[in-house]
């Protein structure tokens, strides 16, 4: 224990003690007893004549010496964190808050938070840490860091819709501490315990909540394309689940579009709370499935999905372009063929007067334009980043290019400049027979993600789940066009941290907790040792309080023989 | 704080006068020209204890002629006697603040031993004057005889209050230049002046009458650590002077206090066995009687 290792209020409470403490003692000292007696005389002679106190001399009182020793030596004691024994000495703490969804459940954080604080305390400096398992795991407090960092940091922190993962804090704690060093990892929350350990490695629950009663909640929340093969429509499934036997019924749950309810045409019960709502248009705006009844557990309750705008795209192809080109339109069926007055986007030739002013795709010639591919883009995007979009937005990456260079005999390159109009121009010479173009599978792909990349349409994601990344889908077939742009946000890998809306490649997404373990969670089965844990913790303090309350009864002992004259 | 003293009827104890009847206070040859009583003179007349014979002279008592003397010699010779008479005894009471103090006041005992005093030296025809004293003495009775008196003397001792400072040496310059017929001066006190005891013994001196002091004591005077009050951080009020001082009690100071009490008693003692003076201490939370009866040893107290 030390002063410094106390939080501001005990510090201000320990020095209001002192104050008091030390006006207590200045009375006493101050405050002479009066005895009257017959006379003085004798007494001030015998304090002019008593010997002054000199440096050296006899030494007479080596019980008072002793005493005063002791007293003195429990104080350094007191103040100088001693450790029981070795082994205590070696334990290293790390404290994991749980953050989790699990503890939004009423006052269950704030209970966490304050047993911690109460450990902590205990718990030597250079052998503690602190770590929140929230959205990310934060360490609030390092070892040898002073507890006074620890309250501004903790009210920053609250539990979060994210699901828990304590597990893998545990594998990085396994890895961290592969020498044996004994760590004892306490929590402070509803995370579970893992049924098997690293050796060194114990873990216990500091605190212990009752089981979530009753708890139903959305464990699955993702679109699909419709099964109607309709293009402009969309399937959305919709899972929840209780903790008990009980299952969720239709009836329980609502939907809503936005801000207003919403009910689908077509309902398919899958049975163990799973429903498909078919055919729900493409609209563009936030989709929501939420109990009808909130139980005591919310934050699973309900589930947002953005729905995707509609994905056909309007596209007008001059007559004079490769018959190719009309084969590769008209087998999408998320492309409409209409004239050059309605189109989205047009495909042309260069310097051909057909949808002008429109994104193009456009033919040139060999001759006239030396890279194979130039690319024209919108936004405020660096050429680098440009680049590496358009690659894969493109398909430029599964063209063979090394094949189109040997047939052209000329290299094959692309070339990006910033435009207020988007298009794509490309040799049209690549579309002859010879250069095996057209025929292979990398044609459709490029003239179906330029037309897409042409007219701005982003892509939609099945779904969104808190603590997950997102999920990858391949090109064409994921409708997608994004993908290249998440993984540059995380080296290939968006990790989407907690629910709630969120900015995805310029589009408003939403997040959901979905997530069955949070929801299906009862409470923990794993014996708690909060009793042995208390202990180990509360050893320090009991010994410190052991030691402040000798202490005191030696100071009282003293005063008592000091005033008895019986110590100088 | 005062305490509350003896009323007349706790002092006036039949027992405790009636113990004392045995008891008798002489000194070697009081000064002549008293009355006649049981004290030595060096006068020589009527009396009981035969001292001489001398030549008949005309006008000599016929009844003390010899006439064993004159029918062996043929001449006439007288016997002559030692003549008895009264001693004056002096009582000066200290009467200051300081015997009026504690529990169980030291002016009890310095009342009581007054009263056994008075009550012996009555009881052989002696006379006895009361000098109260403290800051200055007063002449509470001058001269006194007669057993009857005792009950006046008693009435007189119980009426005495407490006074301010002790000032002995004035007291007892006070005495000395009242030209009293010699006799027995007894100063009955705890002799705490501030003056300091050499003055005191000093004032002693002048006095040509026998002297008897009483020191009036308590085990506290000598051992401080007796006193339950006497520890830590004090501060100590002189009762008479009003003067304090602000003392923390150590072995130490404590060591100091006895042995300046110690060379307080001493010179007491030196001076009493140098000039021949009579010297007892009462301890005051003791019974004065058995106290008195251990100094009365012998029936007598002779000075």
């Amino acid at each position: 224990m030390n002063f410094i290792n106390l939080s501001p209020s005990l510090v201000i409470a320990g020095l209001v003690a002192i104050a008091g403490l030390l006006f207590a003692l200045q009375q006493l000292r101050t405050r002479y007893r009066t005895v009257v007696v017959p006379t003085s005389m004798f007494w001030q002679q015998a304090a002019q004549d008593a010997p002054v106190r000199v440096f050296r001399q006899k030494f007479k009182h080596l019980l008072a010496y002793l005493l005063t020793l002791l007293i003195a030596s429990l104080l350094w004691l007191g103040f100088s964190e001693p450790e029981v024994n070795k082994e205590a000495s070696n334990e290293y703490y790390v404290l994991y808050l749980d953050g989790s969804a699990a503890m939004t459940q009423g006052d269950h954080f704030e209970q966490a938070v304050s047993v911690l604080e109460n450990d902590l305390a205990s718990l030597p400096a250079n052998r503690r840490e602190v770590i929140f398992g929230g959205e990310f795991h934060t360490k609030i407090l390092n070892e040898s860091e002073q507890l006074a960092v620890l309250e501004p940091r903790l009210a920053k922190v609250s539990p979060q819709a994210v699901p828990d993962s304590f597990a893998e804090q545990l594998t990085l704690l396994s890895q961290r501490f592969n020498d044996n060093t004994p760590v004892n990892v306490i929590v402070y929350g509803k995370s579970a315990l893992p049924a098997s350990l690293q050796d060194n490695i114990s873990v216990s629950h500091a605190t212990s909540f009752e089981e979530t009663e009753n708890n139903a909640g959305l464990v699955n929340l993702g679109i699909n394309l419709a099964a109607s093969g309709k293009a402009n429509l969309i399937d959305v499934l919709v899972e929840a689940k209780t903790n008990t036997e009980s299952e969720v019924k239709l009836a329980d749950l609502e939907f809503l579009v936005g801000e207003a309810f919403f009910t689908p045409d077509q309902i398919q019960e899958l049975g163990k709370g799973k429903f498909v709502l078919r055919d729900v248009p493409l609209v563009g705006e936030q989709f929501t499935a939420r109990l009808k009844n909130s139980d005591a557990f919310m934050i699973d309750d309900s589930a947002s999905i953005a729905l995707p705008k509609s994905s056909i795209v309007n596209v007008a192809v001059s007559s004079t372009v490769h018959n190719s080109v009309f084969a590769v339109v008209n087998s999408d069926p998320s492309v409409r063929m209409v004239g050059a007055e309605d189109a989205d986007v047009v495909i042309r030739h260069v310097g051909e007067n057909f949808g002008n002013q429109l994104p193009a795709l456009e033919f040139s010639q060999m001759s006239n334009q030396t890279p194979a591919f130039k690319l024209f883009y919108q936004g405020d995007k660096s050429t680098e980043q440009a680049l590496a979009d358009s690659l894969h937005e493109l398909a430029l990456d599964q063209i063979d290019a090394n094949g189109l260079a040997t047939a052209s005999s000329q290299p094959i390159s692309v070339e990006l400049s910033h435009a207020a109009t988007p298009s794509v121009q490309v040799w049209n010479a690549l579309l002859q027979p010879e250069f095996n173009f057209t025929q292979s599978k990398s044609y459709p792909v490029f003239i179906a993600q330029s037309i897409r990349w042409l007219s701005g349409r982003h892509g939609w994601q099945p779904y969104l789940s808190a603590g997950q990344n997102v999920y990858h889908q391949d090109g064409l077939y994921a409708l997608s066009s994004m993908q290249s742009r998440f993984e540059q946000s995380l080296n290939g890998s968006l990790y989407l941290g907690k629910a709630g809306g969120i900015e995805l490649a310029g589009q408003r997404a939403f997040v959901s907790l979905t997530n069955a373990d949070v929801t299906t969670a009862t409470a923990d089965s794993t014996e708690y040792s909060v009793g042995s844990v208390n202990s180990v913790l509360s050893n320090f303090s009991e010994f410190i309080t052991l030691l402040i309350s000798l202490i005191l009864l030696l100071l009282i002992a003293e005063w008592v023989v000091y005033q008895r004259g019986l110590m100088p | 704080m005062a305490s509350p003293t003896l009323t007349f009827n706790e002092l006036f104890d039949a027992d405790f006068l009636s113990a004392l009847q045995h008891f008798s206070l002489r000194v070697e040859k009081v000064q002549k020209g008293g009355r006649l009583a049981e004290q030595k003179t060096a006068a020589r007349g009527q009396g009981l204890e035969f001292a001489d014979f001398k030549p008949y002279v005309a006008g000599d008592d016929l009844r003390a002629i010899d006439w064993n003397i004159y029918r062996r010699l043929g001449r006439v010779f007288v016997r002559i006697f030692e003549e008895q008479q009264d001693m004056p005894v002096y009582f000066l009471i200290d009467v200051s603040a300081s015997m009026f103090l504690e529990n169980k006041p030291r002016i009890n005992a310095a009342l009581q031993t007054s009263l056994a005093l008075s009550s012996i030296s009555l009881s052989q025809h002696d006379s006895v004057g009361l000098f109260p004293f403290a800051d200055e003495m007063q002449v509470k009775v001058k001269f006194s005889s007669g057993k009857r008196n005792v009950m006046r003397i008693a009435k007189h001792l119980s009426e005495l209050e407490a006074q301010n400072q002790t000032n002995l040496t004035t007291s007892i310059h006070h005495l000395a230049n009242l030209n009293l017929r010699k006799g027995l001066v007894v100063v009955i006190s705890d002799f705490f002046d501030d003056s300091g005891i050499e003055k005191v013994v000093d004032s002693l001196k002048l006095l040509r009458h026998k002297l008897l002091l009483v020191q009036l004591t308590k085990a506290s005077d000598a051992d401080p650590s007796l006193n339950d009050e006497l520890y830590g951080d004090i501060k100590l009020q002189d009762c008479e002077t009003d003067g304090s001082a602000e003392i923390t009690i150590t072995p130490a100071l404590l060591a100091k206090y006895k042995e300046i009490y110690q060379s307080f008693n001493q010179r007491l003692l030196d001076f009493t066995n140098q000039y021949g003076a009579g010297f007892v201490q009462i301890d005051t939370d003791e019974d004065v009687l058995e106290q008195l009866s251990s100094l009365f040893e012998s029936g007598g107290l002779v000075l």
